[in-house]
């Protein structure tokens, strides 16, 4: 249980090798790389590379998610993720690949030229349609020897005065479309009044406007327009076709994206290092526990490279790695995402371990639920082969599903049934289950100030764990104790004692002035009230359960109606039975888990916690569409 | 026949499913807005932003829950109502009142940090864990509020 003692490693080596040796390191996977500062004169030359290495991964990572939708073989949640060799990882051929990705960007290209046709051809065809019922040829609308021809459009409203007036007059007027309120017309008067009624047309709103065409009629373009936009559609057709033929090519894209990937952590690394004209030095840190034999596998394949393994300086801060037994280790993931503890302060994950588990139970609290949950989870993971990441969460669940049948059971609760006679009854009788959540909220309290005298006591200063942990274990128990009348005299001396040290010792580090360290005194007894609303907190565990468990109630109320409908009602009952059913532990189990979650963050890790670790990043591969073979 | 009892016993069951239901409909609905619009920025951290997005849907449930306990607790949903006197009735609408009200309110102001969180984590995935904490703060109290109202309600004995 704890956190990982790290080492220092330094190794020095032929440039030649180099390449050879970083390969190593990652496939073995231990060493974190970090940067060596000297003022050596160094040779850097692969910034040219890498640049290019990442622009060639962020291509590829483009090809694949365009041929996401194409992929042949159908991906899904439940399948685990192909195995790779570490060797297929390190082959760097990918000169067909690029081809591929290559054939993809100019169809991508055409694509995009195809969009931009058809997106003139619509507008071209909306610029048409007011037109269309034109009776003659563009090129017919001009003015004669004797006449004069107006094309346009005017608002609708303002025509019928316009016919009025133009009765009489030697005028002729054809409108023939409409787009909204202006109504298109062709107008044509005889040159003599042709004034007057081009000054009568302006009064009417008149707007005058050609076809957008140069000759022929409109519905002919028409009828051009569309074909052009069926051929490009058909064009967009064929692209989408030739793009799924090339859906083959993705698992080979995948490996060259992690063999990609790969070779961007170690030009990362090469950032760090140091290279003369003929050697390299590098420094990194490794666990102290994996230190010798990787000693001996560097020197087995590389006889040639000098290392050296020395404990950390005083004033070098090593990142942080948690090592638990298999029971607690999937634990880490709920420390790690908070923040990672100090390095040498304490690793919380097995004392926190059974807390968060008996915390999950209660919440979830429906027997029913939990044995799906634990019988389930391990299925899922031989199936689903997840992630160590999500891995860590399945089993986290699933040990939480575990508690949960003991709590369920207490609790008197299989699927929203009760059908034993109970020890808890949380709807009816709640005062004792609250009484229960608030005991082992104050346990898990109490073993987070322990875990903070621990602390203290590690690193050599047992008074502290007297002045800033002893003095509240015998506050807040001496507090407690008042409730019951035969201990209260022990209580009251228990809570003034514990109450002096803190008023007399809170402040020592603040100031050497008496009365200020007084005064900083009375601000942490104050920290009384914190601890007040830190157990009301746990309350939650009784309110989340009865959430479960009254809702379950309810499905299973509502299930009895439906199944005495005849042979319907009993199948929509199962129906229902099992869809509720599963919404509610769905629900209740995130539900449980981030409450769970929070009473650690806040309520225990505020009792203790010095967070501040920075992760420990070894050099390895961290593959993301694929499984590497172990 | 109905007595007035009996009607406000009903009118807290909606009381606290209505006003409950209704902030985690606007809340999720909100958070649901600001996550599909981190997701287009991001689209990586969509299934992180999923949890933050029903985080506010829970004050419903409570509300929900303390309705269907009243229908439990007068009859209703076993179809042979009991005798509610009006003092009773007035009891209940008391009661459902910490539930109702603040889980409303709390609602839409956890779906506002959850909104927040999702910018947060849009930016830094790896902070969800804490956005979630952060989230979940706001939660407290709707948990308190359901307490207290399921204990009122609880201890009015028909």
């Amino acid at each position: 249980m704890a956190i990982v003692d790290m080492q220092r490693i330094h190794l020095l080596a032929m440039s030649r090798e180099k390449g050879r040796l970083l390969r190593f390191i990652q496939r073995l996977g231990v060493i974190q790389i970090t940067p060596v500062s000297t003022d050596i004169e160094q040779v850097k030359e692969n910034t040219l590379e890498s640049a290019g290495n990442e622009e060639t991964l962020v291509r590829v990572r483009w090809a694949i998610s365009r041929l996401l939708n194409h992929d042949p073989a159908k991906q899904s949640m439940f399948k685990p993720l192909p195995l790779a060799q570490p060797e297929q990882l390190e082959n760097e051929d990918i000169q067909g690949l690029m081809e591929v990705v290559e054939q993809l960007e100019a169809l991508e290209k055409r694509s995009g030229d195809i969009r931009g046709n058809q997106m003139r051809l619509t507008q071209a065809i909306d610029q048409l349609k007011p037109w269309l019922e034109l009776p003659l040829p563009v090129e017919q609308i001009k003015d004669t020897a004797t006449s004069k021809v107006w094309s346009g459009y005017a608002p609708q409203r303002n025509l019928a005065n316009l016919m009025e007036k133009w009765k009489s007059l030697p005028v002729a007027f054809q409108a023939f479309g409409q787009d909204r309120d202006a109504v298109y017309f062709v107008a044509v008067a005889h040159r003599s009044i042709a004034e007057d009624v081009y000054a009568d047309l302006r009064a009417a709103g008149f707007q005058q406007s050609t076809p957008p065409l140069s000759k022929g009629l409109p519905k002919q373009r028409l009828a051009d327009l569309e074909k052009e936009l069926h051929q490009q559609s058909e064009q967009a057709d064929i692209i989408l076709k030739e793009t799924s033929e090339l859906g083959v090519h993705l698992p080979s894209l995948r490996l060259a994206f992690e063999m990609l990937s790969a070779k961007k952590a170690r030009m990362d690394a090469m950032d760090d290092i140091v290279q003369t004209r003929s050697t390299v030095f590098m420094a990194g840190w490794v666990p102290k526990s994996l230190s010798a034999s990787v000693q001996a596998a560097i020197n087995k394949e590389f006889p040639d490279v000098q290392l050296s393994i020395s404990d950390p300086g005083p004033d070098e801060e090593p990142p942080v790695l948690l090592q638990n037994p298999p029971i607690t280790r999937p634990y880490e993931a709920v420390i790690s995402g908070f923040a990672l503890p100090a390095p040498g302060a304490v690793d919380p994950t097995n004392v926190m371990m059974p807390f968060f588990a008996c915390f999950f139970g209660m919440m979830v609290s429906d027997a029913g639920y939990g044995l799906v949950m634990a019988l389930l989870i391990p299925l899922m993971v031989k199936i689903m082969q997840p992630s160590a990441g999500a891995k860590k969460i399945f089993w986290i669940i699933c040990g939480g599903g575990i508690a949960t049948v003991i709590w369920g059971a207490l609790y008197n609760t299989w699927f929203g049934f009760g059908p034993w006679p109970t020890l808890f009854d949380p709807v009816n009788d709640s005062l004792p289950v609250m009484a229960l959540c608030i005991g082992i909220g104050a346990l898990h309290l109490f073993a987070g100030l322990a875990l903070g005298a621990y602390q203290n006591i590690k690193k050599g200063e047992p008074m502290a764990a007297v002045y800033d942990q002893l003095s509240w274990f015998m506050l807040v128990i001496g507090l407690g104790m008042l409730a019951l009348p035969q201990t209260a005299a022990i209580g009251k001396w228990l809570a003034i004692g514990g109450a002096g040290i803190v008023l007399l010792t809170a402040g020592r580090d603040k100031s050497k002035n008496p009365i200020k360290r007084l005064v900083s005194g009375l601000g942490a007894l104050y920290g009384v009230t914190s601890w007040i609303s830190d157990l009301l907190s746990y309350m939650r565990l009784f309110g989340m359960g009865l959430a479960t468990g009254v809702i379950g109630m309810v499905i299973n109320q509502l299930v009895g109606m439906m199944m005495g409908g005849g042979i319907i009602g009993i199948l929509f009952g199962v129906v229902v039975f099992i869809g509720a059913h599963l919404f509610n532990a769905a629900i209740n189990i995130l539900g449980a888990y981030v409450h769970a979650c929070r009473l650690q963050y806040i309520e225990f890790f505020g009792k203790f916690y010095e967070e501040g670790g920075k992760p420990f990043k070894p050099l390895r591969y961290s593959p993301r569409y694929v499984r590497i073979h172990e | 026949m109905l007595s007035y009892g009996q009607i406000l016993a009903f009118a807290a069951a909606v009381l606290s499913t209505l006003l409950a239901g209704y902030g985690s409909a606007k809340a999720v609905g909100m958070a649901g807005q600001t996550s599909a619009g981190v997701s287009t920025e991001n689209p990586e951290v969509n299934s992180k932003l999923m949890v933050l997005q029903i985080l506010p849907g829970t004050q419903g449930i409570y509300g929900f829950l303390i309705g269907v306990i009243i229908l439990v607790n007068t009859g209703a949903l076993a179809g042979n109502l009991k005798e509610v006197d009006l003092l009773q009735g007035l009891m209940y609408v008391a009661a459902v009142l910490p539930v109702a009200v603040v889980g409303w309110l709390s609602a839409i102001n956890q779906a506002k940090v959850a909104s927040a969180g999702m910018l947060m984590v849009g930016q830094h995935p790896d902070m969800s864990g804490k956005a979630i904490t952060m989230t979940v703060m706001v939660e407290t109290y709707a948990v308190l509020a359901l307490l207290a109202s399921f204990l009122m309600v609880n201890a009015i004995k028909l």
